[in-house]
């Protein structure tokens, strides 16, 4: 465990000691890089006075009513698509067209459309996660092992228990790949939302920071996004590993 | 329980533009409650023959009933299932839970788990029922495959090479086992193996397949469990071995 400990956190250290060891020789210039006894001193402040607090629930909320909405429609419409062949190409060359779109080149049309609120928001996390939640559970449906709806027929299955007990089953660690990219990309766009129109969250304290010259602020709004990322991560892996106990995928994050 | 008769059977695969038959003009019979192994070499049709049956494929001609002795069971009542060459499981189910999967028109859960734990005894897995699939050996799996379609409870038992891929051990202790559930429980097993011996020591009659065509049919009269060392079963696996390799090899003719 201890082991693992430090293997896993390596990296952290040894680029707090670069960063350190540099800001005390003087090679860093304090305004464009401040050292980071200056940003704990500032992330302690914030963190004193309830801003910090305040701006990452707001941006936690806002992310998770987000993914939950897209998790709410993404996820029986990728098993319709996914099980039916003729929709899937139908829908093929259209959904490709808007899967490239980055939800943030969509913003300023959703700020027009929706005003500045929740809404808009709420639409570019839903934008970010729709399509690794939408497309991994298409996938893992329309490939679900015809060798095992095989023996759903040889044991006399209907449709909707083949669906139920072997598709679905079948397609599950996929979906979980798919949640779990939906939520990384959510937190992420969610952030850039939060740049460009925003009166609270973490987005918002960064680009407040920049206006007042103060990137040990900027600092800590990037480490709290890291870090919050990480540990939002770590939740969804631990819930995966005690609902799918016999699951041991790629579900360990390295897409 | 019930038995098989195929009559005139052809089946037609189109592959790459080009069609091939799997089977033509194949008629036989299977008696209720007997053990039938079906030789051949790769591409022969004895796959395509127990999808048929099974109703995985759908014939291009001819019939195929299923006969009863039991004037009131229809040919819907007749339950056909497989044992596959793969043991194909469910890799998010116990070995437990594969089993149950079998009795999911069963509503009532405690008979569900009397079923599952007669078949988990009969198959010396009650160790194992907790156990997921990729903790298992090639064997144990193969052995919950075949607890799987027995809790399923066919009239009709189709097996796939189910041993082809096990070592020679695990696959004499399998047969042993299939011989005692055939004496035990009075299945209809249709059995498909490309090995002689095996056909041999399992059936009490022996089809070969050619070509997509019935070469030989012969019955073996020998007591269970056989006595492999003796003249009789020497003679007939020198009849089969030569009625196999005769003639062009399957392959050739015939692609997959």
């Amino acid at each position: 465990m201890a082991v693992f400990f430090i293997k896993s956190t390596a990296v952290f250290w040894l680029v707090l000691a670069v960063w350190t060891c540099g800001s005390l020789l003087g090679l860093f210039n304090t305004y464009l890089l401040p050292p980071p006894w200056k940003v704990a001193a500032g992330a302690m402040k914030l963190a004193g006075d309830g801003t910090l607090l305040r701006h990452s629930l707001v941006s936690l909320a806002r992310v998770l009513a987000g993914f939950a909405a897209t998790v709410l429609i993404g996820l029986p419409l990728g098993i319709w698509v996914g099980l039916n062949h003729s929709t899937r190409t139908v829908l093929k060359a259209p959904l490709d067209f808007c899967r490239h779109i980055p939800p943030l080149a969509l913003t300023p049309l959703l700020i027009l459309w929706f005003g500045i609120g929740e809404t808009s928001k709420l639409l570019v996390i839903m934008l970010a996660a729709f399509f690794p939640v939408f497309l991994n559970t298409v996938g893992g449906v329309a490939n679900c092992d015809p060798r095992l709806i095989e023996v759903g027929q040889v044991l006399n299955l209907g449709r909707y228990g083949r669906i139920r007990r072997i598709i679905l089953p079948a397609a599950l660690p996929s979906i979980v790949v798919g949640l779990r990219l939906g939520l990384g990309f959510s937190w992420r766009s969610l952030i850039g939302a939060e740049l460009l129109a925003a009166a609270a969250g973490l987005g918002y304290m960064i680009i407040e920071a920049e206006q007042f010259s103060r990137p040990d602020i900027v600092m800590v709004g990037i480490v709290v996004i890291g870090g919050l990322g990480l540990a939002l991560d770590a939740v969804f892996g631990a819930a995966t590993r005690r609902l799918l106990p016999w699951y041991r995928g790629t579900a360990d994050g390295w897409h | 329980m019930a038995g098989i008769e195929i009559h005139r059977l052809h089946k037609r695969f189109c592959l790459q533009g080009k069609t091939l038959t799997a089977l033509q003009d194949l008629s036989l019979s299977v008696a209720d409650e007997s053990f039938v192994t079906i030789v051949g070499q790769s591409g022969c049709g004895k796959t395509t023959l127990l999808r048929l049956i099974c109703a995985l494929e759908t014939l291009d001609a001819g019939t195929m009933v299923f006969t009863t002795c039991n004037p009131k069971r229809t040919r819907a009542d007749t339950r056909v299932s497989i044992v596959f060459q793969e043991p194909r499981l469910m890799p998010w189910l116990t070995v437990k839970q594969n089993m149950a999967m079998a009795l999911h028109a069963e509503k009532d859960p405690e008979r569900v788990d009397n079923l599952v734990g007669d078949c988990l005894h009969m198959l010396g897995l009650e160790a194992f029922a907790g156990a997921y699939p990729h903790q298992l050996s090639g064997g144990m799996a193969q052995r919950v495959a075949l607890g799987r379609t027995l809790c399923y409870d066919p009239d009709v038992i189709l097996m796939d090479e189910p041993f082809g891929a096990l070592d020679a051990f695990t696959r004499r202790r399998l047969q042993a086992e299939l011989i005692a559930i055939f004496l035990t429980r009075k299945k209809t097993i249709v059995f498909v193996t490309h090995d002689v011996d095996e056909a041999l020591i399992l059936g009490q009659r022996v089809l070969v397949l050619k070509s997509g065509r019935l070469a030989l049919d012969v019955a073996v009269d020998l007591p269970y469990p056989k006595d492999i060392g003796s003249d009789a079963f020497y003679g007939l696996r020198r009849l089969l071995m030569e009625t196999v390799c005769s003639g062009p090899d399957d392959w050739q003719c015939r692609p997959n």
